[in-house]
């Protein structure tokens, strides 16, 4: 049930008007919950049964662990919660790398099908285990409002990763539906799809032709492809997660922002903190912190950036290109906080600023951007390649004179559209991206916004229209 | 409580509603805008376009097209005394690509240069594949008795044997069955071109939402070869001038770089068939190897779609051109 089908629609106008009317707090609960299991059986039934003893554990893991205060009791929990991820997503790839290396031919690896969301709602679940465990939250002792929050239908496909501390007290409240919260979310709502189905499918199918046969292109083809796909993954998921937030609005939750002009970053650091932010943070807050983050000496905050973000590219799937590309952000990041300390050295040391480079600063930000993005996007071939062999065929096609000449028009035309979001984020909304909240009482933004729903019908891309994160 | 006030907000949302659409209906004018058609089940062709109108495509490629006074996609110039008879598909339609640049125009200026009449004349049209070609081939030389030689476009010869044997079953030829049906439209018929002609929006989320009709595989059996046998002698028996397929296979690119042409599973039967009854073919898919290899350019597709999948681009009207001004030299033409 993807959020643009009619049986969606269909759900979410009928669990919001009950949601609406619902006397109780505990009564909304339940609806959540119920609008929540028909979302995710929809998809697929059977694992209905997975989410819900995920919720089970967490949710006696809780209580116990609240009688008993016992450190023991969550991390079994969290363990049980990683074995379930382990099982489902990485399994067959420990195998296979196993047997690779030890030269064991003839595995056969087992045909299990991955859970929808199942590295979302793990991740929550370990939130919440993490956050009782600090104290940070009470143990909830309500089975269906954590039920709720843990399978809450907007995000459990792709995100965003909400994390119990925010969104938990968020269900503390009864929940209405409010005209300036479901013009805020329509928006959002609009947003997201214009993002996903007239940007990314329809330069997703232009990626795709490249990727397919990488060696029939020359190199113009292979740069636009690259470049398609920068635009394409962030297009797909940013339009995701607007989705997923802005239904969240409409039913009066806050789920954060998880995007905020990515592509404007100037460095790795900043990158992180405007890409999949709820992720980064989760990674930040739950494996960097930990580790002990910047607080154990240099060489060691070198080494927790590194892992953290090996981390965050195996989370993405089991496969080696996720781990390189992990791997590439680890070493991008640590070479950014060598410079920043020997920077840092410089400026206690007493040395002076160059006076050329802070009356060009405009020109540096713009290469840094520049320079941040060319990297990002040369990860994105990593990451979208089926193996690194496949990887080095795209990227030994930058060099590559003769071949099909294929310079995608939609390609062209949204990266240009989205370079002068982009200016404008820079120049008039403080590096941040740019958010559409119109008043729709007037009659004009009424008009914008019906011109704007029928120009996405009329773009819309009627192909191939999965979600890149979905499969995550 | 005042009613009033989400009354009026009701109707406000209507009335943007409207405006809405009509504005971007208005934008479709320019990206993909339909023509009407009408059925002409006993004619040339299996329907024809309205003469006079416009036809843009912008979904891929992109061409502005006036519909010639006999419903096709020709410059539109008279008929000449002889002419050469194209029949096909939307590949000799011609879609998303400029007038000029068809392979029947390009073949017409080698064929006649600036002459004000038309030597080579397209009756081509929409889904008019082999099985409604063989259909409509008595009608066609019926309709267009001064044809010369005939060229029919196909893609793909793999249909099941008994749609190309009913296909045998030639429609019978109606001389009225042409753009004259316009003026005898029904009131449905009439209501339906208009809103194809003037509410291209709706027509866009039909096609979007269309889905495309999938044949099985078929294989070569004696039934199949039977099915050619008689059909293209029955073609062969309606006419006695130079008959000639334009095949043009599909095209794929391999993972090691190269063009890979995908033939129909039964072209080596229906090729041997066409030699029983002394029609010639041309097959495209050398000079498309050929083309790929020397400038690295595919047939199909567009800066918009994908390459290699879809409708003839400039390129495969070129090389369709080349291979039948070839044809007509060596046959003296």
């Amino acid at each position: 049930m993807i959020f643009y089908s009619i049986p969606f629609f269909a759900l979410f106008l009928l669990a919001s008007v009950l949601i609406h009317f619902a006397p109780k707090i505990k009564w909304q609960h339940a609806l959540f919950l119920t609008a929540n299991v028909i979302f995710y059986g929809y998809w697929d039934y059977r694992f209905l049964l997975l989410l819900m003893g995920v919720v089970t554990v967490c949710y006696f893991a809780g209580i116990l662990y609240d009688k008993k205060k016992k450190n023991l009791i969550i991390v079994i929990a969290e363990i049980l919660c990683l074995i379930v991820l382990c099982v489902f997503k990485y399994l067959n790839f420990f195998i296979t790398a196993f047997a690779s290396a030890f030269h064991i031919s003839n595995v056969s690896t087992l045909n299990i099908i991955l859970p929808l969301g199942v590295s979302f709602y793990i991740f929550q679940s370990l939130s919440y285990l993490i956050d009782v465990k600090r104290g940070t939250i009470t143990a909830e002792h309500d089975y269906v409002k954590l039920g709720a929050y843990l399978s809450f239908f907007p995000q459990i496909t792709s995100g965003p990763i909400v994390k119990a501390h925010d969104f938990l007290p968020q269900m503390n409240r009864l929940h209405r539906i409010k005209k300036e919260n479901v013009y805020k979310g329509l928006q959002l709502f609009l947003i997201g799809l214009t993002k996903k189905i007239v940007i990314a499918d329809r330069i997703g199918a232009a990626v795709n032709a490249v990727y397919s046969a990488p060696l029939a292109y020359n190199w113009i083809s292979i740069l636009f492809a690259i470049l398609g796909y920068s635009i394409q993954i962030y297009c797909d998921f940013s339009g995701y997660s607007d989705m997923a937030i802005g239904i969240a609005a409409i039913w009066d939750f806050d789920l954060g922002k998880n995007f905020n002009a990515p592509y404007l970053a100037v460095n790795p650091s900043d990158f992180w903190k405007r890409w999949h932010i709820s992720l980064s943070s989760w990674f930040r807050d739950y494996v960097y912190i930990p580790l002990g983050g910047n607080r154990k000496g240099k060489i060691r905050t070198y080494f927790n950036l590194f892992i953290t973000m090996v981390l965050s590219g195996l989370w993405h799937g089991a496969n080696i290109t996720f781990v390189v590309w992990g791997a590439m952000h680890g070493i991008w990041s640590m070479l950014h906080k060598m410079l920043k300390d020997a920077a840092g050295k410089n400026k206690r040391q007493g040395r002076a600023e160059d006076p050329g480079r802070s009356k060009h600063r405009g020109v540096v930000t713009f290469v840094y951007i520049l320079l941040n993005f060319a990297f990002v996007s040369v990860a994105w071939v990593v990451f979208r390649a089926d193996n690194m062999r496949h990887a080095l065929q795209i990227l030994s096609g930058i060099f590559r004179m003769n071949g099909v000449n294929y310079v995608s028009v939609y390609t062209v035309c949204y990266a240009v559209l989205l370079i002068g979001f982009h200016l404008f984020a820079c120049f008039r909304n403080g590096k941040n991206a740019l958010t559409i909240n119109m008043n729709l009482d007037k009659f004009r933004n009424k008009v914008i916004f019906c011109v704007w729903v029928f120009l996405i019908i009329m773009l819309r891309y009627a192909g191939d229209t999965a979600f890149i994160y979905a499969q995550f | 409580m005042n009613i009033g006030k989400p009354f009026k907000g009701a109707l406000q949302w209507i009335a943007a509603l409207a405006i809405g659409f009509f504005v971007v209906n208005f934008i479709c004018f320019f990206y993909e805008r339909p023509v009407g058609w009408i059925s002409t089940d006993q004619g040339a062709s299996i329907s024809v376009w309205h003469p006079g109108t416009y036809y843009v495509n912008g979904t891929e490629g992109y061409a502005v097209t006036k519909i010639d006074r006999y419903g096709y996609t020709n410059e539109d110039k008279p008929l000449g005394d002889s002419y050469i008879l194209v029949m096909g598909s939307s590949h000799s339609q011609g879609k998303g690509v400029d007038v000029t640049k068809r392979y029947p125009t390009l073949v017409n200026s080698a064929v006649c240069g600036n002459n004000e009449k038309l030597g080579v004349f397209s009756i081509a049209s929409d889904r008019n594949y082999l099985p409604s070609l063989i259909n409509h081939f008595d009608a066609a030389c019926k309709a267009y008795p001064n044809a010369s030689a005939i060229v029919i476009e196909i893609k793909s010869v793999d249909y099941p044997s008994e749609e190309i044997i009913s296909a045998c079953q030639q429609a019978v030829f109606d001389p009225s069955h042409t753009v004259a049906l316009f003026g005898e439209q029904s009131l449905r018929g009439r209501a339906n071109n208009f809103l194809k002609e003037y509410f291209p929006l709706i027509t866009l989320i039909r096609t979007q939402s269309r889905a495309k009709t999938v044949y099985g595989v078929v294989e070569e059996t004696p039934e199949q070869e039977y099915a050619f046998q008689l059909s293209l002698s029955a073609i062969r028996a309606e006419f006695d001038g130079d008959i000639v397929f334009l095949y043009h296979p599909e095209t794929a690119l391999s993972e090691d770089g190269n063009i890979q042409i995908v033939y129909s599973n039964l072209w080596n039967a229906f090729q041997k068939a066409c030699g029983n009854n002394n029609i010639d073919v041309i097959d495209l898919g050398p000079a498309f190897e050929r083309e790929y290899h020397s400038s690295y350019r595919l047939p199909y597709g567009f800066a918009n779609t994908t390459p290699g999948k879809g409708h003839f681009n400039e390129v495969g009207h070129r090389i369709a051109a080349d291979a039948i001004n070839e044809y007509l030299e060596v046959h003296g033409k």
